[in-house]
């Protein structure tokens, strides 16, 4: 577990990008007509 | 060279050859070129096949290479799921880029591990947490409803 706390600002940061591009992803692939 | 080495490389090898199949395959269907969500499949193709062998094939990159590989199948299965439902049924697809995770974690696993026979020790809470598979299901849930949420939300 000492790694995870080590890792801690890298895990939030990850996860808030994570999140946005996800979401981001959702909003941007609209495949019907193509 | 030692029977593990090679198992390593022939598993290394069948990841890079699932990854140009897909890649090949949303060339033709969805080029980039053309439509402008082609580059999903391209970058993600293109990281499978020229930067996760190098990253799985090194000790100190493995957990980078196995959570590049998993989030990377993550996307695949929610955004073929996506196309499923909204165009036409391509789960033969998905069950393939569903077989590459499982290639990625086999090699993650063969080299996580000294000893391949001892028995699993993780129980509880303990299997959704990374690097135990439960981590990715609850993450591909997870991710789901994150993109489910961009898609009908942000209009």
């Amino acid at each position: 577990m000492n790694e995870i706390k080590f890792l801690k600002p890298l895990w939030w940061a990850l996860h808030i990008a994570a999140i946005a591009g996800v979401f981001w992803l959702g909003h941007f692939l609209h495949f019907a007509g193509k | 060279m030692p029977i593990r080495l090679s198992i390593k490389a022939q598993l290394i090898l069948a990841l890079v050859l699932l990854s140009a199949g897909g890649f090949m395959m949303h060339s033709s269907f969805h080029n980039p070129s053309k439509v402008p969500w082609g580059y999903v499949p391209y970058i993600s193709g293109l990281l499978s096949m020229v930067a996760l062998p190098a990253l799985y094939y090194f000790r100190r990159t493995l957990h980078l290479a196995n959570i590049l590989n998993g989030f990377t199948c993550i996307i695949g299965v929610i955004t073929m799921m996506h196309f499923s439902l909204a165009m036409r049924p391509i789960y033969p697809d998905i069950l393939i880029v569903i077989a590459k995770f499982y290639v990625g974690l086999a090699i993650f696993e063969l080299q996580l591990f000294p000893n391949i026979d001892a028995p699993r020790m993780v129980k509880g809470w303990a299997l959704i947490r990374y690097p135990n598979t439960g981590f990715w299901y609850v993450h591909l849930f997870a991710l789901a409803a994150v993109y489910a949420a961009g898609h009908f939300l942000w209009r």
